[in-house]
């Protein structure tokens, strides 16, 4: 049926609808409803989708709810493998504070107690001014790795954590660090790695003598499983420090 | 070097590593000590990697190690890997072995004159090898991990040339890549329409959980 046949129908134009009007309307509505794009259409075939208030709520069909998605001055999807009564989320939400080089623009995906929306966990931030790639305990230190961290000065990179003593994790770990203290009387030290690793290692030796006095030192063996360090006079106790990269 | 031996082995808990004393002759015949530290589990892992759980065997693999050519084990098979080691720490220690060993009373002597801790004088009476064996796990299922592990890094350095991309002709091509390849994407997306000025952004009733409000 067209359109227009029914659009100059002299009656609508005195405001009044007759009853053709109305079952044309209905008509169309049911056309719609049956063929139109709804959501959850198809996409959730063992699952219910609610749309609420701005907010979409994805459940399971015992109604364990997996994901929110909220509207709002801070948009948020949250992820609840197991459910909103689990201890801990998934979340990735946008905020803006407008405050230049803080929180500008910012974009963050992160690990959430589920109740307090407490940080809990790894953490990815990126804002108009600075990104980071965080693991953020609610209790004990964080650790980080920031770029562009300062806004007064350009490129800095600040990288919070520390480094392993000694202990290596993988044949691929791209560095190898420790420090070893020992005693007087030997003339070098030899350091095996746990591991030989699965290309070359190169020793970055920091050599302290624990006595004031200058010591002509070199590494004279390094490979994949080990390196060495000798010195050429006095054996008092000494303090090497590593830093290996692999290369 | 004209020879090498093991003297003393003590561990230590402060760094959780074992220490081995070792005594190294020159050609010049001056003699001197070194110490040649290693974690416990340095053990585990050679068995990991050469074809032999013999702990003397795997011992003298860690303490000659530093002496002989790298074989680079990780970049052959086992099989291969396991031949060649023990062919260099054999002759390794066959030709660094004196041939008459000196006493217990002789070497303790020794380390007493040059001057080192107390500790290691009172190892000397102990075979270094039985401390070392004493202080290394040895646990067949954590070995067993370790198989898994190191047989797949064997397997991923075999095919590493099939991963890694050939050099292309095009070197100017190559270089712009690299030089501008981070740039930021051309997007031709437009931007959302500007807000009314009476609207106020993303006024909603605030988000509350469990009767607490978010930030």
């Amino acid at each position: 049926m067209a359109e227009g046949r029914y659009g100059v129908d002299p009656t609508r134009l005195k405001g009044q609808k007759s009853i053709v009007d109305h079952m044309v309307e209905l008509r169309k509505r049911v056309a719609v409803g049956e063929t139109g794009l709804r959501i959850g259409h198809t996409a959730i075939e063992d699952g219910d989708l609610t749309v609420r208030n701005g907010d979409i709520i994805v459940s399971e069909t015992d109604g364990t709810v997996v994901l929110r998605l909220f509207g709002g001055g801070i948009p948020e999807i949250r992820f609840y493998p197991l459910g909103e009564t689990d201890t801990h989320q998934a979340s990735l939400l946008s905020f803006d504070f407008d405050t230049g080089s803080g929180a500008d623009q910012a974009v963050q995906l992160c690990i959430e107690e589920t109740g307090s929306l407490d940080q809990d966990g790894g953490k990815v931030l990126l804002t108009r001014t600075f990104a980071v790639l965080s693991h953020q305990p609610e209790v004990g230190e964080e650790t980080y790795i920031w770029l562009n961290a300062d806004p007064g000065v350009e490129e800095i990179v600040l990288i919070k954590g520390r480094w392993s003593d000694q202990y290596q994790y993988d044949v691929r770990q791209a560095l190898y660090t420790g420090s070893f203290s020992f005693g007087s009387g030997f003339s070098n030290w030899t350091h095996t790695y746990l591991a030989p690793f699965a290309t070359t290692i190169c020793p970055i030796v920091g050599f302290m003598n624990s006595v004031d006095t200058a010591v002509a030192w070199s590494i004279t063996a390094q490979s994949t499983s080990s390196f060495k360090v000798r010195w050429a006079t006095g054996t008092d106790g000494k303090t090497i420090n590593f830093w290996n990269f692999r290369i | 070097m004209k020879s090498f031996r093991v003297v003393a082995a003590v561990y230590n808990p402060v760094y959780n590593f074992i220490e081995v004393v070792n005594e190294v002759v020159r050609v010049n015949d001056t003699a001197e000590l070194g110490l040649h530290t290693f974690h416990p589990e340095t053990l585990e892992w050679r068995a990991a990697i050469y074809d032999t759980t013999d702990l003397n065997e795997l011992i003298d693999f860690v303490l000659y190690e530093p002496m002989v050519e790298d074989c680079r084990p990780l970049e052959k098979t086992c099989a291969e890997a396991t031949v060649i080691q023990r062919e260099l720490i054999s002759s390794a220690k066959q030709r660094l072995t004196r041939v008459t060993p000196s006493s217990k009373a002789a070497t303790a002597a020794l380390l007493t004159k040059s001057g080192v801790d107390a500790k290691y004088v009172a190892a000397v009476d102990e075979d270094p090898y039985e401390v070392i064996k004493r202080h290394c796990p040895f646990d067949p299922n954590v070995l067993e991990v370790k198989r898994e592990f190191i047989s797949m890094q064997r397997e991923s350095i075999r095919n590493r040339s099939a991963r890694e991309e050939s050099v292309e002709e095009d070197r100017a091509e190559v270089l712009r890549r690299r030089l501008f390849g981070t740039a930021e994407p051309t997007r031709d997306r437009p931007s959302q329409p500007q807000r009314l000025p009476d609207q106020t952004p993303g006024e909603r009733p605030p988000i509350v959980l469990e009767g607490k409000q978010k930030r």
